[in-house]
């Protein structure tokens, strides 16, 4: 196809372009949930979880600190805020092992001359990441203790939502000094994970849990979704609405362009005609431009993403891959419509007619 | 009227006219959606501009007061907290914390986030923070200023106030708050107003929570002897994220630990940071839908007017007013724009929406005329000769 009559589809592939991008963004915000949908399933799989939501989150750190000795030999997570400078409310994690690994996260190790299995060593959010100076990067300060960061949460290009955020620390380096400086009244969530049967009452005895704080159940309990079932089922349903319009408004501005095109196109299609083309001919050329602007806007938008990722910018992220099927569904609709559109007007044509009106001008 | 029965005509007759007058709805129904997001953080942008220059917060230190303790109205002990707080030569700001309940007429209209906080919109109350002394401090005042010593001892007592209190009250009014049994009614007199959409030294957790922009402070000057019959003081300060983690270790030391120091900024700060990320967002968004409509109208105009460049010549020559078909397609659109931002208005209004924001109508317009450009130089190239 010469390029002379490529630039003619130039603002349709650009809009197919556009609604791909806003697609990408749009499945991006979903992509959290998926992860950490994942992750819940990761971290419960095999296991029972048991959740507390508590008050104070430093008077629990503190009753962990002072009583791990006589607390079952099961793996638990505290998850409780912290302000670092330039980044209020983080979200930190503090997790005890039974066996070392027994809580993962997909990580990006970074190079740093501290051992994986150092029990100081701190995980970090991307978004946490990138607001810290140089030497933050390497050695990074909570309460006056120095944690040297070995990996950062999530991976390249993946909007992790609240993991980007959060700070991941392991309860053996905790000290009396770190747990002096801990930030009041804000509250926390303590996640217990083992392979047998949580006794909960045993707990709360250990760690003072009182009546009033909210436990779940000694189930599977996904972890981190609990709380975000109502928040989610909003957010989708917001999502989907703004996906509706969008598609209405890029299917209108669609057809506008196929009838502009068309129109464009008609002088094209009925010489071909008086020369003896056949409408067969006429429809396959119409088949030929719709597969070549499919494989541009999608081509382009990949190219695209790909770029975002490798540069690991926040504009384009990785979306999971069924979700990205809706990419070439969505084109390949909007271009079929477009085409059927072309198709019936190119039926219609009367080229003695029209080369009779066309003759005049 | 021909204009107008002329464009009736086409909209009746053209499929198209139908499609543009839905996608102009629904754009103004998602550009209404982004310029709200917009404009609300453009509110705050003053304040996010002062903390991206300094690691700044305010931290409040309170007593911790057990259940049982809370109903004695006690004065307590604070030698020990005033000592250490004297130690970190930070310039703070002791106060005591109570309601006041205010005439409806001096009520402002004050905006609430949380819903626990409706209570106090609804019943005309507001928090008052006492203080024994002028304030301390870099306070910025939009109005008056800060009291002197002498000022606390006049019947009438000084009173600063937020700038949301600059629609109901002005400098030098006296007005009354009942502050409950304890202290009664007193008198005020208005003596300043606070700068809001800034830092300011003081800051409480119902002031970061209520407002968008810290704009309802209430700040009283009493003298030493009403402020013995109160509760146990509070302390605020201006200070570093690091000076915050120290005053935690050593009030925590502190024996008995009856004190607790709380950062009362950073859920403030995280909603900021929050919304420009959103704002970024929705500048993106808006920008897509605008190409949307500078394709959609500069496709169809410029294709209009060469599918009707015969026409033109011939009206030209028949002599008709020059700019007739420029005006005859710019009333046509500017009607598919208005029915479809009328449109748009309903439904929002029917998603309990507010109608939606004029810049959103302003934008489909001119996108609109822009978009129209191209078809108005081709139409500038008409010539009666070569296109009849």
């Amino acid at each position: 196809m010469s390029m002379g009559r490529a630039k003619k589809f130039i603002p349709l592939i650009l809009v197919l372009v556009l609604l791909n991008i806003v697609t990408i963004i749009i499945l991006q915000k979903v992509n959290p949930w998926y992860f950490i949908e994942n992750q819940s399933e990761f971290v419960t799989k095999k296991a029972n979880t048991a959740y507390f939501e508590i008050e104070e989150s430093d008077v629990l750190l503190r009753n962990i600190y002072k009583h791990r000795q006589q607390l079952p030999a099961v793996s638990f997570i505290v998850e409780y805020y912290q302000n670092i400078p330039g980044h209020p409310i983080n979200d930190v994690l503090v997790v005890w092992e039974n066996t070392p690994n027994s809580v993962k996260f997909p990580l990006r190790t970074i190079k740093s001359a501290v051992k994986m299995s150092e029990p100081n060593r701190a995980y970090i959010g991307k978004k946490v990441w990138k607001g810290l100076s140089k030497d933050q990067q390497n050695l990074f300060e909570i309460n006056n203790k120095v944690f040297p960061i070995t990996a950062i949460l999530g991976e390249k290009g993946v909007n992790s939502g609240r993991f980007d955020e959060t700070i991941l620390i392991f309860g053996e380096a905790l000290d009396s000094e770190y747990l002096s400086r801990l930030p009041q009244k804000y509250s926390a969530s303590l996640y217990i994970l083992s392979e047998d049967t949580i006794v909960v009452e045993q707990f709360r005895k250990i760690l003072k849990i009182t009546d009033e704080a909210k436990y779940v159940k000694n189930l599977d309990v996904p972890f981190y979704l609990e709380e975000h079932t109502m928040k989610s089922t909003l957010f989708y349903r917001r999502i989907f609405m703004n996906m509706v319009i969008s598609y209405i408004i890029v299917g209108i501005t669609i057809f506008v362009l196929a009838y502009a095109l068309h129109i464009r196109m008609r002088h094209e299609m009925l010489v071909m005609k008086a020369l003896g083309a056949t409408t067969s001919q006429l429809i396959a050329r119409v088949l030929a431009s719709s597969f070549m602007m499919y494989i541009l806007s999608i081509c382009i938008t990949l190219v695209l993403q790909q770029l975002t990722i490798i540069l690991d910018l926040p504009f384009l992220g990785k979306v999971q891959p069924e979700y990205l099927t809706i990419l070439f569904v969505q084109t390949m609709l909007f271009l079929t419509a477009y085409s059927l559109l072309t198709i019936n007007r190119v039926l219609k044509i009367q080229p003695a007619l029209f080369l009779q009106t066309e003759s005049r001008r | 009227m021909v204009f107008i029965q002329s464009i009736l005509l086409i909209l009746r007759k053209r499929g198209i006219s139908f499609l543009l007058i839905v996608q102009a709805s629904l754009m103004f129904v998602q550009l209404a959606g982004c310029y709200e997001v917009i404009i609300s953080f453009s509110h705050n942008e003053a304040l996010l501009a002062s903390l991206r220059q300094e690691d700044e917060t305010i931290i409040n230190i309170t007593a911790m007061v057990p259940g049982a303790e809370f109903l004695k109205e006690e004065p307590r002990n604070v030698e020990e907290i005033e000592n250490l707080l004297g130690n970190t030569q930070v310039i703070t700001n002791k106060y005591y914390m109570l309601g006041g309940k205010l005439n409806v007429g001096d009520y402002p209209p004050i905006p609430t986030i949380k819903e626990s906080y409706k209570y106090f919109e609804e019943n005309h109350e507001t928090e008052v923070l006492i203080v024994t002394g002028p304030l301390k401090g870099d306070f910025i005042f939009s109005g008056g200023g800060n009291f002197s010593p002498s000022d606390l001892s006049n019947d009438i007592k000084p009173v600063i106030l937020g700038d949301a209190y600059k629609s109901t009250l002005k400098l030098g009014d006296v007005f009354e708050v009942d502050m409950g049994p304890s202290i009664g009614n007193i008198k005020l007199r208005v003596h300043g107003f606070l700068k809001s959409s800034v830092l300011q030294p003081i800051l409480t957790n119902y002031l970061a929570y209520s407002t968008e922009t810290f704009n309802n402070y209430f700040i009283i000057g009493l003298d030493g002897a009403i402020t013995e019959m109160l509760f146990t003081p509070s302390y605020s300060m201006k200070t570093s994220d690091q000076i915050y983690q120290n005053l935690q270790h050593d009030v925590h030391m502190l024996e008995g630990n009856k004190y607790s120091v709380l950062d009362e900024f950073s859920h403030k700060k995280k909603d900021i940071m929050g919304r420009a990320q959103k704002k970024y967002e929705m500048l993106s968004e808006l920008g897509f839908y605008i190409l949307l409509l500078l394709l959609t109208y500069g496709m169809l105009t410029l294709q209009m007017v060469k599918d009707l460049k015969r026409e033109h010549a011939i009206l030209n020559l028949l002599g008709a007013f020059p700019l007739f078909n420029y005006i005859y397609m710019l009333i046509y659109f500017a009607s598919i724009a208005a029915i479809g931002i009328f449109f748009g208005m309903v439904y929002r209004i029917v998603n309990e929406l507010k109608p939606g924001n004029i810049l959103a109508g302003v934008t489909i317009i001119i996108a609109m005329l822009v978009a129209m450009i191209p078809a108005c130089i081709e139409m500038v190239k008409t010539g009666i000769s070569r296109d009849i």
